[in-house]
C-alpha cells in the first residue's frame, strides 16, 4: 500500500472513534468547568453566568472543609495501604512459577469484575455491630470494633476494591524489571529482600505512581461504598456530589465540587511523587 | 537460585493473607445466597436454594436483568468493533508521535474518577435531551469500555507480523480476505478477552446508571442499589452468588482463551 493512501485509511478508521471521544469525553469535561461557574436557582436549576460562588462555598464553608479534609485523609490512607499490600503481591504474581497462574491472576482481579452489591453486602454482613468479625472478637474475649458506618470500615472496603486496580500497573512495572538485575545485586552479596528494596522498588516508581493515581481515582468515585458502608457518618466528597445531583439538584455546585476535588487530588499526587523522588535520592546518596 | 525471593516464606505468607482478604468477601456473600435462614446470619445455619429461586421468580428483578443484558450486549459489540478500528488505525499511522498522542487521549477516560466523568456526562446529556435514555447510558459505558478494549486488542495488533499479511496479499488475496483469514485468526483471542471485559463492566456498572439512569434504564445493579438501601435479606446474597459464579465462569473462559498472564503482559513460565 502506498504511503499517502495508507495514512488516509488510518485516519478514516480513527475518525468515528475520535469524534465520539470529542463529543462524550472532551465536551462533558469542558461543560463541567463552564457550568461550575453558573448560578443556581432552586426553581430554574441553573442559569448561565459567571460566579465563583460554588468554589468559594466548597473551599471556605466549615462543613465542606471538614468533608474535604476527611476525603483527603481517606484517600491518603487508602492509597498508602493499597500500595503496601499490592506491590509484594504484584511482584510474586510476576516472578513465582507455578501451574495455573493465569487462573490465580483472574481470581485476584475478580473483585474488579463483580458487582459492587456483592461487596457492599459482604461488608455489611462482616462488619456490622453483630457481624461475623465482631462475633469472632467476642468469642475470643476481645472488645467489639465499630466498623460499619465508620471511617475504618470505608477505608477497608475501598482498599479491598483498589487492590485489583492497583495490581494492573504494578504487574506491568514489575514485568519490566529484568530478574537479571536482582540476580546481579544478589551475586554482589545483597540479601533477596535487600535486592527487592534497592533494585525492584526504585525501578517500579512509575508503576507505583500510576497505581496511586488509580487508587485516588477510586476513592473519588467511591460514593456507593461510602453510602452503604459509611452511611451518614462518612460523607466523603463523591457522596456529597451524588447528593447534589440526585437530591438538591444543584448541578453547578456538583460540577464545582468535581473540578475542585480533581484538582486537589492531582496536586496531592504530584506532591506525593515529588516527596517520593526526594526520599529516594536521599536514600541513594 | 540461592534465597530466591518468590519462595521466601515471609513473602508467601504475606501474599496468601492479601489474597484471602481479596477473596473472603466474595465467599461470604455467596455462602449467604445459599442460606436456609430468612435472616442475615453468617455462617448460614443450613443450605437451600430458596433465595436463588425467589430472585429468579421475581418479575421486577428479571425485567431489570433483561435491561442489563441488552445494554451490555450492545455496549460490547459497539466497543469491540470501535476498538478494532482504532487499533488498526493507530497501527497504520506513520508518525509515532501522533500515535502516542492519540492513544493517550483515547485512554485518558480510564484514569478519570468515574464520578467526575458522570457529572460531566449528566450536564451534556441533559443539554441534548438524552438524560435517562438507554442511548445516553450506552455512550457513557463506551467512554470507559472502548479504551479498555483498545488496550487489550492493541497489544495483539502490535505483535502482528505485517509480512504474513503482505505474503497473503502477494498471493492474490484482497484486503478483506487478508483481514478475515489472516489477521483475525491471529488476534481473535484478544478480541474475545476485550469483549468479556466490556460485557462485565457494563453489566456491573452502578455509577453511570445512578447518575444518568431513568425509568427506561433500570439496570439490575441500579435496582439492587435501591433494594439494598431499604432492605437486607439473603436475596442480595443469592444475586451475589449468581454474579460471582458467572464472573468466575467467564474468568476461566478468558484464561483458557487468552490467558490472564498474557493479557497483563507477563511472560509464560
Amino acid at each position: 500500500m502506498t504511503g499517502p493512501r495508507r495514512s488516509t485509511l488510518a485516519l478514516s478508521a480513527l475518525a468515528p472513534g475520535l469524534l465520539f471521544l470529542a463529543v462524550f469525553f472532551v465536551l462533558p469535561v469542558l461543560m463541567l468547568v463552564q457550568i461550575s461557574t453558573w448560578t443556581f436557582e432552586p426553581g430554574a436549576l441553573m442559569r448561565p453566568g459567571f460566579t465563583p460562588a460554588h468554589y468559594v462555598a466548597f473551599l471556605t464553608d466549615p462543613f465542606y472543609l471538614r468533608k474535604l479534609a476527611l476525603t483527603a485523609r481517606v484517600a491518603l490512607v487508602v492509597t498508602c495501604i493499597t500500595l503496601v499490600l499490592s506491590l509484594p503481591l504484584a511482584y510474586w504474581l510476576v516472578r513465582a512459577r507455578f501451574a495455573g497462574k493465569g487462573l490465580v491472576l483472574g481470581l485476584v482481579l475478580s473483585p474488579l469484575l463483580t458487582n459492587f452489591v456483592v461487596l457492599v453486602f459482604a461488608w455489611i454482613v462482616l462488619m456490622g455491630d453483630n457481624g461475623a468479625i465482631n462475633q469472632t472478637l467476642k468469642a475470643v474475649g476481645l472488645p467489639a470494633l465499630k466498623l460499619l458506618y465508620s471511617e475504618t470500615g470505608v477505608v477497608i472496603a475501598l482498599v479491598h476494591i483498589s487492590i485489583p486496580y492497583a495490581l494492573i500497573p504494578l504487574i506491568a512495572a514489575v514485568s519490566q524489571v529484568g530478574d537479571d538485575l536482582e540476580a546481579a545485586a544478589m551475586s554482589l552479596g545483597a540479601s533477596p529482600w535487600r535486592a527487592f528494596f534497592a533494585v525492584v522498588l526504585p525501578l517500579c516508581g512509575p508503576g507505583l505512581g500510576a497505581a496511586a493515581f488509580v487508587t485516588a481515582s477510586i476513592v473519588l468515585s467511591g460514593f456507593a461504598f461510602a453510602l452503604f458502608v459509611g452511611g451518614d457518618s462518612v460523607l466523603i466528597v463523591p457522596l456529597l456530589i451524588w447528593q447534589q445531583v440526585s437530591k438538591t439538584l444543584n448541578w453547578p455546585l456538583a460540577a464545582a465540587m468535581s473540578v475542585a476535588s480533581l484538582g486537589i487530588m492531582l496536586a496531592m499526587l504530584a506532591l506525593g511523587m515529588w516527596l517520593a523522588r526526594l526520599l529516594g535520592r536521599r536514600i541513594a546518596a | 537460585m540461592k534465597g530466591h525471593l518468590p519462595r521466601d516464606p515471609v513473602l508467601l505468607a504475606f501474599v496468601l493473607v492479601v489474597m484471602a482478604f481479596i477473596l473472603a468477601p466474595l465467599a461470604v456473600a455467596v455462602s449467604i445466597g445459599f442460606s436456609s435462614s430468612p435472616f442475615l446470619v453468617f455462617p448460614p445455619p443450613g443450605l437451600s436454594t430458596r433465595w436463588i429461586a425467589r430472585f429468579l421468580s421475581d418479575p421486577e428483578f428479571m425485567a431489570s436483568l433483561r435491561v442489563s443484558l441488552i445494554l451490555a450486549s450492545v455496549v460490547t459489540v459497539v466497543a469491540v468493533l470501535g476498538a478494532l478500528m482504532l487499533a488498526f488505525g493507530l497501527a497504520h499511522l506513520r508518525s509515532p508521535r501522533l500515535k502516542a498522542v492519540l492513544s493517550g487521549l483515547i485512554v485518558a477516560p480510564l484514569v478519570f474518577p468515574v464520578v467526575v466523568l458522570a457529572v460531566g456526562l449528566l450536564l451534556l446529556l441533559a443539554e441534548i435531551d438524552l438524560l435517562g435514555s438507554p442511548v445516553g447510558l450506552v455512550a457513557a459505558h463506551l467512554i470507559i469500555v472502548v479504551p479498555l478494549c483498545l488496550v487489550t486488542i492493541q497489544a495483539a495488533v502490535d505483535r502482528l507480523n505485517p509480512e504474513i499479511a503482505s505474503a497473503a496479499a502477494s498471493l492474490g488475496a484482497g484486503p478483506v480476505r487478508v483481514f478475515a483469514t489472516v489477521t483475525i485468526p491471529q488476534i481473535w483471542a484478544s478480541v474475545v478477552g476485550a469483549g468479556l471485559l466490556s460485557f462485565l463492566f457494563s453489566l456491573n456498572d452502578v455509577t453511570f446508571a445512578a447518575f444518568l439512569g431513568g425509568p427506561d434504564t433500570q439496570t439490575l445493579p441500579l435496582k439492587l442499589f435501591g433494594y439494598v438501601r431499604y432492605r437486607l435479606d439473603p436475596l442480595v446474597g443469592a444475586v451475589s452468588a449468581i454474579f460471582v459464579f458467572t464472573t468466575l465462569a467467564l474468568i476461566v473462559l478468558a484464561d483458557r482463551l487468552v490467558g490472564f498472564d498474557r493479557m497483563l503482559g507477563i511472560r509464560r513460565a
